[in-house]
């Protein structure tokens, strides 16, 4: 199959390059194909966090008082400040602590997959590096937070991977899942990347997300380790933009 | 399979030619760090040669999933299994970021850039694609996908540009990366030394300007001004990121070797690419934006 002919036009593309709904369509039908139960619900749909810096509350339903952290179209209330001044302040703070707790998350997420012994040596190895990556990113968005940085994982996200990871029965599902994550992963830096006003959080994200996204793309051969059927959906795994769609909410799995 | 001993060394010799014309660039980049008039501190000039930190030394454990090596099976076996340690050099992971550099006028320079970029990109693989240089047919449909995704990256940095007030029009591949490491490496190619050897030089020429492309938008990443320019440029900068990862692992590569995109392989100031149009100080970022503005006025 030759993938010009999967390829989207230049005009859609720009229309929707950040909307991206036929790739995310796609991914489900993926994931629906190869994950098991439930795997491939880490989280629920997202709002993009552009949506979500203070500004954009629009949300809130007539009437309804607004309370920051609870409803949607504004942030998670400022993390508390203890200990050495932050680098970045205001929203960018709130979203810098978020981006570090699913950074620790994600450490959290591939220790608990290699300690599950269904991945192959050499798999569990590739989880093992990923891992550290992910404590890297941690201790980078850590030095912005100052006395704000978490050392927990983001609490509501890890709720939900740590049965899935511990329920799955064979590599092909911890691959799904770690596909997934770092997909998402991926598309909250997008999401972020559109919201963060300090250029010092900016470059640090911007160091963070092509890795993510890297990552992904090593699972996606582990789940399809025939290049030929890796091929068929290269649309899937290589998109031609990276979409902020899929992007962890931070409203529905805030830092603590 | 058996292997004549003068076709191996033929294949070595040109190998290392072309290995050793990729490298050039880097040369002038040692030679530049190292002058005594230089100010590079010893921290750039040790990442440089690749003098690791403990720290380093202990991630250096490689990634290996050879069971899962894409494509793979398109390239010439390596003579083991191990995976490849292919000695690529693992900068000091760094949140050190310089002042903020941001300008109007560099914005506008970062996007003509990436286009430029992009549009070397586009002509390498072309030139792959029309001289058969990719003798797997499954390697040939995957550079003519990432072709196309170069254009549609050219595309969408087209239209910023436009919306900044500059003619992308005007922007070729380019001129700079051409000269230092497209033609050089093209030359040896062109050389020859067997398919296999071509496609090899094709696939690491094409994973360098990948890796160029990607870690170019990751430093533009912390200097352009505005969010939404940032988020535009890495929606691209993450895709050539994957592109490099599928021809690392193609071959025989680290497929994610940093825990941090570093910037060392960024496009050269040399390289950048001028406004070419009226710059002005709050140049507009988005569709809605121009719209906004052509409102106010």
């Amino acid at each position: 199959m030759a993938f010009r002919a999967l390829r989207r036009t230049s005009a859609e593309i720009d229309e929707q390059h950040l909307a991206e709904s036929g790739r995310s369509a796609s991914r489900r039908r993926f994931l629906t194909r190869a994950a098991a139960g439930g795997a491939v619900a880490v989280g629920a749909s997202a709002l993009p966090l552009s949506s979500l810096v203070p500004g954009a509350s629009a949300q809130t339903e007539e009437g309804t008082e607004p309370t920051a952290g609870t409803t949607p179209g504004t942030l998670p209330t400022a993390p508390e400040v203890t200990g050495d001044p932050p680098l970045v302040e205001g929203s960018d703070l709130t979203l810098v602590v978020f981006l570090q707790s699913i950074e620790l998350t994600a450490v959290d997420a591939y220790e608990t997959m290699v300690a599950t012994g269904k991945m192959a040596p050499a798999v569990a190895e590739t989880a093992r590096q990923f891992s550290l990556h992910h404590t890297e990113h941690a201790e980078a968005l850590a030095e912005l937070a100052g006395g704000a940085s978490v050392t927990d994982p983001n609490p509501g996200l890890t709720a939900e991977l740590t049965p899935l990871i511990e329920s799955g029965t064979n590599q092909d599902d911890m691959a799904t899942l770690a596909y997934n994550l770092e997909e998402r992963i991926t598309a909250t830096y997008a999401a972020a990347l559109g919201a963060l006003e300090s250029w010092q959080a900016a470059a640090v994200a911007s160091k963070i997300l092509p890795v993510d996204s890297q990552h992904a793309v090593v699972w996606s051969q582990v789940l399809e380790p025939d290049p030929t059927e890796w091929a068929t959906e290269i649309t899937t795994w290589i998109p031609n933009f990276q979409s902020a769609t899929d992007a962890i909410d931070i409203i529905q799995y805030p830092a603590s | 399979m058996t292997f004549s001993n003068d076709h191996v060394r033929r294949e070595l010799r040109e190998g290392q030619q072309a290995h050793e014309a990729t490298l050039a660039p880097f040369d002038a980049a040692l030679d530049q760090a190292f002058d005594p008039a230089s100010t590079t501190d010893l921290a750039t000039k040790a990442e440089l040669v690749g003098a690791p930190s403990r720290r380093q030394l202990l991630k250096l454990g490689g990634l290996t999933i050879a069971s899962t090596a894409l494509l793979a099976a398109c390239v010439e076996p390596p003579s083991t299994d191990q995976v490849a340690i292919t000695g690529t050099l693992i900068p000091v992971p760094t949140t050190d970021v310089p002042p903020d550099p941001g300008s109007a006028e560099v914005d506008a320079t970062l996007v003509l850039t990436a286009i430029s970029i992009e549009r070397l990109a586009i002509a390498a693989y072309q030139a792959a694609l029309d001289n058969n240089w990719l003798e797997a047919p499954l390697l040939v449909q995957v550079a003519e996908y990432f072709r196309d995704q170069h254009e549609d990256h050219a595309g969408a940095l087209s239209s910023q540009a436009r919306r900044m007030g500059q003619n992308p029009d005007e922007v070729e591949a380019n001129p700079y990366l051409m000269t230092e490491v497209l033609d050089p490496a093209v030359q040896a190619i062109e050389a020859g030394g067997g398919a296999s050897v071509v496609q090899t030089a094709t696939l690491t020429l094409a994973k360098e300007l990948e890796v160029a492309a990607a870690q170019t938008y990751t430093k533009a990443g912390g200097i352009l001004t505005t969010p939404a320019l940032r988020q535009t440029i890495m929606s691209i900068g993450g895709i050539e990121a994957r592109h490099c990862t599928v021809l690392a692992v193609v071959l025989g590569e680290q497929p994610v070797p940093f825990g941090l995109e570093p910037t060392v392989l960024a496009a050269p100031p040399d390289s950048y690419i001028a406004p070419n149009g009226p710059v002005s100080e709050s140049s507009p970022t988005t569709e809605a934006d121009a719209e906004a503005e052509t409102e106010t006025e």
